[in-house]
């Protein structure tokens, strides 16, 4: 059984109090604060050649034309809202996981929910004609993230089947093997699917599997608020919980807890959080595990501290993430190919994090090999 | 290094828990039912097809050329050499699998699972769709280079840890890294592009020749039986590092040899066939089942067996089932193998390579 | 055992549920807020669109670039006759191939057409559009003319880039299904079928027979439509025959040709003169079809569809004509192994049928068509049949 993480740390940092404990307040309120201008910036850049004054005319009620105001407000601002509660989901999905499995690598795609909600959504795409065309900007009930849901919660619960004892606990260590192979299993069945798709869906696809924001409008918003609006504050209001969990089950049961079930309500909740974000954005990756990693490093291991900020820290990645994917239009790749005038593909934003982050993964494995 | 251990080794092993082996019997037992099936699976694999060519006449073909210029053809040149390829990769994804299981005491080290796969398939991306002038037949070996540098990344970065669940973390990042620098490539292409890449994302035998034999051959044909050789080394590891390293045992380096010779094995198969699902997971497991053993040394050679037959008869099935259509050999192991790997496997615990 | 527990100290973390709730309170408002503004907003946009659609020529000289206002006179100056009345009056309602009926106050000036298919039905009708996405069939300065100052429609990760299509303030959109997550952003898309069964005439002319009726060239459209079909049909009664075509997709850059059959839409075109009968379809891509197979289906025409910038089938297309299984084929022994640039391999709108049927069925009916069938021909291999 693995040390609980808060011993591992004050094993390894024995010197002072990590900065962000010291200025704790400060730093969630930078975090707090950097969104909304993040969020700016995210609305000023894009392809319509829009200059920042008109943007924030656009955004602030009086655009100079009805272009704008469509392109400010229904393109790209639910877009960057969508990126930031996304974000600070799948954050603080990472953070409930990783403090229940006690294990800083794990991240939201080992309960299988990923997977499983992009299985559904592969499924749904291709085996249903007229698919796409039926998630066509209806303001309400958007199919592909519903079915998407029911796929990630479908896969969540199979996760959480193979891996229960049999005195029915769930051991965290079994969790992620299990977790692992659901997700290598499902994630094949979603690539055989995705050579029967059609050209066309195969891209739209792609953007499933890797995960993207491109696209996505009130519509999606609108579905994906209410999941957070529930599950963000359900978390915190876990965070007694799991910093009790974290001292071992034998501790914790000591101080009274009742731990299998707490552990059952800290996994459904991190499986909706997940599944809630992949609905609607695919599979981004790398985020989940990096955002609460960095407030980890940051904050040391009290979840109280934890929590929050790897939410706020995810969803500030995300948004970045997602700017740099707006922006990388990739030119010498559209030079190379400029026979094909269509070559200015922007990065789906799955993508972005997968390249930013995994240098940053590898960093942190070569250098923490402590805390990792 | 297994030469030395002998003489303590089997002291220690009055005291330690060790790896108990199977009856000899029973592993020769299975071992001939294993082979007669491989033959039989082989045999019909040449057999059967758009026009039926019976056990003699195959003999004849292989043996005088026979009558038929076009039955000779099939024979030779079409049902031969792709039954050929199915037997190579087989074999080499079973004892790679035992390997990498049994190396890193990880009940789930498979290339998929550990990013090799990806590695491959991303060498083949970039080439694609970059259009990227390589000389006509080399792709493969792109494949395989692709495969040996993932490889030797998650070497690097797990510094070949001893904890399992650390390593399969660690690799399900980079297999994620990996992914994502393909739909990086990906995203690139146009759409008849992304229809080559995502078939050869599944794995398929269809239409593999003789040059393909010749590419795996020598991989393979060098591989396997220095796989073999490391069924005591395996089964030292298999004891716990402590252990083994008090037995003598140099496990980084013994670690570090295994595994680049499990990757070599299976980069050579992605080279060919792209990544065939499943089969080096499965295969150890229904091994280690069918002899009730983790003694690697019975292991190996058994799932290399199962490892063959099951790769030429998924795809005699994938083949027949749609005649004249054909599916890609991975279809049927991913449909067949993943259920298979979640039955096998439920009663995994850490640590614990035994399915 | 009385002492507290660590759960049960509400006091120490009262303050963080407070902070995470105003958190994403204000930003649920922020969102709300600005949601209702931008419906607002988006309501007023597409009425003002459709109104101003009017007075478009005259508004693009202020507020539109230098191509949008080149395209919108080229627009004004080919615009056709007027049409007589009865037939062109707005409001006018059509609908899409998928059933949405899109009501139009005028008739649209600023058309964009995204991808092959709509560029292609648009040209069908005789309109000019404003942009366009990815063309590579039929290429847009072929329609139109170097000079039309089209605009170009770049892809992003989500398909086509919306915010350049907003920015160019069309009044209608024609794309394809893949446009669907996006529709309803304050534009009247027409989404189009993608129907490759040229024997069912009405669906393959559904979306170019629709489109007509918004621009008032439904005779001129119908007239086009009645003389494909008669040169589809000329082509099939005097091939003569009843033909197999199989339409191969190979691909040697992994080193192997992969042969699959996409049910002969070659052969469409001339199916409903019952001059040819597709290959059996093979249905989805996960098939491939091996030498066996090939010689199992052993089809009359082989056509090896073929990329010129991305590789050269020519190797293995020589290749299986040195293997034996190749050459019993009776396309190879035949001579009728060809291959077809897939630009022309895989036509979906009535503008490259016109085109693929003189360039395909000469190449697989050397003997037969030597030349592509003038109209004279048509005439009469029709009226002697």
């Amino acid at each position: 059984m693995a040390e609980p993480l808060h011993l591992i740390e004050a094993g390894t940092r024995p010197t002072g109090r990590p900065f962000a404990v010291r200025f704790f307040w400060p730093v969630l309120g930078g975090g707090l604060l950097a969104i909304p201008l993040l969020i700016g910036v995210h609305i000023a850049v894009g392809s319509a050649d829009i200059g920042i004054a008109d943007t924030f005319r656009a955004l602030f009620g009086s655009p100079a034309s009805d272009a704008h105001d469509t392109i400010v407000n229904n393109l790209r601002l639910p877009r960057a809202l969508v990126a930031v509660l996304a974000g600070a989901m799948l954050g603080m999905a990472g953070a409930l996981l990783q403090s229940i499995t006690r294990n800083p690598l794990a991240e939201p795609g080992l309960l299988g929910v990923t997977g499983g909600a992009v299985l559904a959504i592969t499924a749904y795409i291709v085996l249903i004609p007229d698919a796409s065309y039926r998630d066509a900007g209806a303001d309400s009930g958007l199919p592909i993230p519903l079915v998407g849901m029911v796929g990630g919660l479908l896969a969540g619960a199979t996760v959480y089947a193979l891996s229960r004892s049999r005195t029915g606990g769930v051991d965290p260590m079994r969790l992620i093997l299990i977790g692992v192979l659901v997700a290598s299993v499902v994630s094949s069945f979603a690539s055989l699917l995705l050579v029967r798709s059609g050209d066309y869906d195969t891209r739209r696809l792609i953007q499933w599997t890797v995960g993207s924001t491109g696209g996505r409008v009130w519509a999606h918003f609108h579905t994906i608020w209410p999941i957070a609006l529930v599950t963000l504050p359900l978390s915190i209001l876990a965070i007694g919980w799991a910093n009790v969990l974290q001292l071992g089950d034998d501790v914790a049961r000591g101080l009274g807890l009742r731990v299998e079930r707490t552990r059952l309500t800290l996994l459904v909740l991190a499986a909706a959080l997940t599944a809630g974000a992949v609905s609607v954005v695919g599979a981004i990756g790398f985020i989940g595990l990096i955002g609460p990693h960095a407030a980890r490093l940051s904050t040391g291991s009290n979840l109280r501290r934890q929590f929050p900020l790897s939410m706020v820290f995810t969803a500030l990645l995300l948004l970045v993430a997602d700017i740099v994917a707006r922006t990388a239009t990739i030119g010498w790749v559209a030079a190379y190919f400029d026979d094909d005038a269509g070559f200015t593909a922007s990065l789906p934003v799955g993508a972005t994090t997968a390249l930013l982050g995994a240098p940053f993964f590898l960093y942190l494995l070569l250098r923490r090999k402590t805390i990792l | 290094m297994t030469t030395i251990l002998d003489a303590e080794a089997t002291e220690e092993a009055e005291k330690t828990p060790r790896v108990t082996a199977a009856r000899p019997r029973r592993v020769v037992t299975l071992g001939i039912i294993l082979v007669l099936v491989v033959a039989l699976v082989s045999i019909l694999a040449v057999m059967i097809g758009q026009t039926a060519i019976s056990a003699g006449e195959v003999i004849d073909i292989l043996l005088t050329g026979g009558d038929d210029r076009v039955k000779n053809v099939v024979v030779t040149e079409v049902r031969l050499p792709r039954m050929l390829v199915g037997l190579l990769a087989g074999a080499a994804l079973g004892v790679s699998g035992v390997m990498l299981q049994d190396a890193l005491g990880n009940p789930l080290a498979e290339p998929a699972l550990l990013g090799v796969s990806a590695g491959g398939a991303l060498a083949v991306a970039a080439i694609v769709v970059f259009a990227v002038p390589i000389p006509a037949g080399t792709l493969p070996f792109f494949a395989l280079i692709g495969g040996l540098v993932a490889g030797a990344i998650i070497i690097g970065a797990t510094r070949l840890t001893s904890d399992p669940i650390r390593m399969i973390l660690i690799g399900a990042a980079l297999g994620a890294f990996f992914s994502a620098l393909i739909t990086t490539v990906i995203v690139l292409a146009d759409p008849d592009n992304l229809r080559r890449l995502t078939r050869f994302l599944i794995g398929s035998i269809i239409g593999r020749d003789w040059r393909h034999v010749r590419i795996m051959l020598p991989w393979i044909a060098v591989g396997l039986p220095v796989g073999m050789v490391f069924g005591r080394t395996l089964n030292l590891l298999q004891l716990g590092d402590e252990l083994a390293e008090g037995l003598g045992l140099n496990v980084v380096r013994a670690r570090t040899a295994i595994f680049v010779v499990a990757i070599a094995l299976n980069a050579a198969v992605i080279s060919v066939c792209g990544p065939v699902g499943f089969v080096a997971l499965v295969a150890p497991h229904l091994a280690r089942g069918l002899l009730a053993t983790t003694d690697s040394r019975q292991v190996l050679p058994i799932a290399a067996l199962l490892g063959a037959a099951l790769v030429v008869g998924a795809d005699l099935l994938a083949r027949e089932v749609l005649r004249p259509a054909e599916l890609p050999v991975g279809v049927f192991t991913t449909l067949v193998g993943a259920p298979m790997a979640l039955y096998v496997l439920r009663r995994i615990r850490v640590g614990q390579t035994v399915g | 055992m009385t002492h507290t527990t660590p759960f049960s100290r509400r006091g120490q973390r009262s303050a963080w549920p407070a902070l995470a709730a105003l958190f994403f309170l204000a930003i649920v408002a922020a969102a709300c807020g600005s949601d209702d503004a931008g419906d607002e907003a988006s309501g007023s946009a597409s009425t003002a669109t459709e109104e101003s659609s009017e007075a478009a020529t005259e508004d693009s000289t202020d507020e539109a670039s230098q191509p949008e206002e080149e395209a919108a006179s080229a627009s004004a100056e080919s615009e056709p006759e007027p049409e007589p009345e009865g037939e062109g009056e707005f409001p006018m309602t059509i609908v899409d191939s998928k059933g949405r009926e899109l009501t139009f106050e005028s008739r649209p000036e600023r058309v964009v057409a995204l991808w092959n298919d709509s560029a292609g039905k648009a040209a069908y009708i005789g309109i000019d559009i404003v942009a366009t996405g990815a063309v590579d069939l039929v290429s847009t300065e072929e329609i139109y003319g170097p000079d039309a100052g089209i605009e170009f429609i770049s892809e992003n990760d989500d398909g086509p880039d919306w915010e350049q299509i907003v920015a160019l303030e069309p009044d209608l959109v024609i794309a394809g299904e893949w446009a669907a997550d996006t529709i309803g952003q304050d534009v009247p898309v027409y989404i189009e079928g993608y129907d490759w069964e040229f024997t069912e005439v009405d669906e393959f002319f559904y979306d170019v027979n629709e489109l007509s009726k918004l621009f008032g060239t439904t005779e001129q459209v119908a007239a086009r439509n009645e003389a494909l079909i008669d040169r589809a049909m000329a082509y099939g009664a005097a091939s003569g025959r009843e033909l197999t075509i199989f339409n191969g997709f190979q691909n040697d850059d992994t080193g192997n040709a992969w042969w699959f059959n996409d049910g002969g839409i070659s052969c469409q075109f001339v199916q409903p003169a019952e001059a040819c009968e597709g290959a059996v379809d093979l249905g989805g891509q996960w098939y491939e079809v091996g030498l066996e197979g090939l010689l199992e289906l052993d089809p009359d025409v082989i056509i090896v569809e073929w990329e010129p910038a991305y590789s050269d089938p020519t190797a293995a297309m020589e290749a299986l004509v040195a293997n034996p299984i190749g050459a019993e084929l009776s396309a190879v022994q035949n001579d009728r192994f060809v291959r077809v640039e897939k630009a022309f391999a895989r036509p979906s709108h009535p503008i490259v049928f016109e085109l693929y049927l003189d360039y395909v069925m000469p190449l697989a009916y050397p003997d037969l068509f030597p030349q592509p069938l003038t109209d004279d021909q048509v005439t009469d291999i029709l009226a002697s049949n």
